[in-house]
């Protein structure tokens, strides 16, 4: 499937790439210079590395899949995280004192106001949320890779025994494997500086792959097309729902009749043997259903984690175009992701990488500034092509067996460029290379120095001289990247990759946010409302796993997503507010004024 | 059509194609000035120091 153009282009990105982040690595002579690029990183510099951090193939792939479902209202929250990077670009909102206290991680401001050991579970809280999150990245970005160009990710090429585990090497894992090798070599030599070169070169290759594909889609299917068949996809597929809601109803009734007749276990397996005979059932009838717009997922039949088997299913349009209306969405949805888009643009360490990088708060609102917009077309863009795949399916007689919502995209991709110029799925692929690597490199390089400066750095009695500390925090970013290759492509967790993102991210967001704010702006935080931030909003998403977990897939008693996540923000504030004024009223709890260069105070801001 | 969602999401999609198209020429051209501009700045002996 890709020419030899095609594979010049990947290859010239490639070594492009790595030479470029080999060079920096002569400018690192201090953890200063590795971790933050001597602060030295100006707006547009900063605007380019931080938009190509922000956009990897995970990405990608999980606003495709809301496109896919919600059709353009799963851009939704690309236009909520933009509009609250705008205000926080413009208020300076929590950025502008972080940026003056001169720290470098979010945690090391928590010492000052709280002490070591809040510094310390909070550094703890970020590296869990914030790896675990990051261990989804290199199954999706190989998923990605696979479909697009056609190669199969189930194949096995041979096996690999470490430690009496052995573990099995396809295409995907190598290729994976790979791209990581290259993206800790330069990490590891040239910290932040090697970053921001990588980065901006990947942002104009990556950009210039959505750009011409974006451009693609739409001349390939008609704007107008587009906009009518997702409506009709979405009213027939209501129609579709409501034709099949009595046979639905009459088996929720037969298997409550299972269940109160022979117990839970047999009901369970009554309920799973009637979905796998009427998944055999809609299989055999995919192309007349996609002529009525509904589609028949069946990625869940030989899925690479078996936990995530499940029969074919009707795969059907929302509202495309109406947020509020749309299935799976919603007010409470809206709510949800319109106060995480501000924990996001504030709280999310790799993105405050840039704040703390920037060379004065005047350069990290204008690096806000800049980017806003660029995180509506991060959502809007992908999330075109995802509803163009479904329209394409749709009307090309269903998906093809083994796809589903979230492989639809690359699948369809793959189908439209190689039948375009020839040249143009090279660059696609080489501009989703690009996005994977930037987002690897910022995330592997920031959680590094999290592990360094909060949980590392506290414990020793004596600092490390300015060589030791480099050492050690580049052999935290290689133990990172070690440990990804094999969460990562061996380990899968149940469930899709937005529930995973969400949950992971909601531990450390929730409670960080929540920390943040009372520790700029609240003098009556303390370090008992902290330790009760921290404990409640993780409290929130954790119970979601469990609940869900116990109560099993269709029970009416499941937590939602927008349930757990409003619980997490609403806990932690509380905690915060309850745990200060309870610590105040013993008279235990530590409690440092707000320093006064930590305020958002506009004459802070030096520079040009 | 005449819902306004469809006109929201319209504008939204043409004018993420046309800030990115700007994007790609303006930080291709400013960004790469800063990089040589902050190699500069690193080349010099006293350039890992920060002030207070």
């Amino acid at each position: 499937m890709l020419t030899s153009i095609d594979w010049s282009i990947i290859v010239v990105y490639i070594v492009g790439c790595t030479v470029a982040g080999l060079w920096m690595r002569k400018y690192v002579r201090n953890v200063d210079d590795f971790a933050v690029a001597a602060r030295k990183m100006d707006v547009n510099l900063g605007v380019a590395s931080l938009a190509a951090t922000e956009v990897g193939i995970v990405t990608v792939m999980y606003t495709a899949q809301m496109g896919f479902t919600n059709g353009l209202a799963g851009a939704t929250t690309g236009v909520l995280t933009a509009f609250a990077m705008l205000v926080v670009g413009i208020t300076g909102f929590i950025i502008v004192p972080l940026r003056n206290a001169r720290v470098m991680t979010i945690p090391e401001l928590f010492e000052n106001r709280f002490g070591k050991r809040v510094r310390w579970l909070a550094g703890l809280v970020v590296i869990l949320g914030g790896v675990l999150n990051m261990g989804v990245f290199l199954r999706a970005g190989g998923d990605f890779l696979m479909n697009i160009t056609g190669m199969d990710s189930r194949a096995q090429l041979f096996e690999v025994a470490i430690l009496g585990s052995t573990f099995p090497v396809g295409y995907l894992e190598l290729i994976m494997t790979g791209l990581l090798a290259i993206v800790l070599v330069y990490t590891v030599l040239g910290g932040m500086l090697s970053v921001l070169i990588t980065d901006y070169l990947q942002f104009l290759v990556m950009g210039m792959g959505i750009v011409l594909t974006s451009v693609l889609v739409m001349s390939s299917i008609g704007w107008s097309n587009l906009i009518s068949g997702l409506d009709e996809a979405h009213r027939s597929g209501e129609k579709y729902a409501a034709a099949v809601k009595p046979e639905d109803e009459a088996l929720k009734a037969r298997v409550e009749a299972v269940r109160e007749e022979s117990g839970p276990k047999a009901a369970r397996q009554y309920q799973e043997d009637q979905g796998w005979e009427r998944g055999a059932r809609l299989k055999a009838s995919a192309k007349e259903l996609a002529a009525q717009r509904v589609l028949v997922d069946t990625s869940g039949e030989k899925p690479t984690n078996p936990a995530n088997l499940k029969p074919p299913a009707p795969a059907t349009m929302a509202h495309p175009f109406n947020p509020f209306a749309s299935k799976g969405m919603g007010w409470a949805y809206v709510l949800w992701q319109a106060i995480m888009a501000f924990a996001v643009v504030t709280t999310w360490q790799t993105t405050v990488a840039r704040v703390l990088a920037a060379r004065d708060a005047r350069t990290a609102k204008r690096v806000y500034r800049g980017t806003w917009f660029y995180f509506v077309g991060r959502w809007c863009l992908p999330g075109l092509w995802g509803a163009a795949a479904f329209y394409y399916f749709a009307t090309h007689g269903g998906l093809p067996e083994g796809v589903g919502s979230e492989t639809a995209m690359p699948r369809y991709l793959g189908i439209l460029l190689s039948g375009s110029f020839t040249g143009f799925l090279g660059l696609m692929i080489a501009a989703m290379l690009a996005a994977e690597m930037s987002t690897d490199s910022g995330y592997l390089l920031t959680w590094a120095t999290v592990i360094y400066n909060d949980l590392v750095g506290p414990c020793l009695r004596k600092p490390l001289s300015p060589r030791a500390k480099l050492l050690t925090v580049r052999l935290l970013v290689l133990a990172i990247g070690v440990f990804l290759v094999f969460w990562g492509l061996w380990y899968q967790p149940p469930g899709s990759i937005w529930e995973y993102l969400a949950v992971t991210g909601n531990i450390y967001l929730a409670s960080l946010f929540a920390l943040l704010v009372g520790a700029l702006y609240w003098r009556r935080a303390n370090s008992w409302g902290a330790v009760a931030a921290i404990v409640l909003g993780a409290a929130g998403p954790i119970a979601f796993l469990v609940v869900n977990f116990l109560v099993g897939k269709d029970s009416p008693y499941r937590l939602s997503g927008e349930a757990s996540g409003l619980a997490a923000f609403g806990l932690a504030f509380a905690g915060l507010i309850v745990g200060s004024l309870v610590g105040e009223a013993t008279g235990l709890a530590r409690a440092v004024p707000i320093p006064t260069s930590h305020r958002s105070d506009s004459s802070k801001e030096t520079g040009p | 059509m005449s819902d306004p969602f469809v006109w929201f999401w319209s504008g939204m999609i043409f004018a993420s194609i046309a800030w990115y198209a700007f994007l790609l020429f303006w930080l291709g051209v400013k960004g790469g000035y800063e990089i040589f501009h902050m190699i500069k700045v690193l080349s010099r002996p006293d350039a890992g120091e920060t002030p207070p």
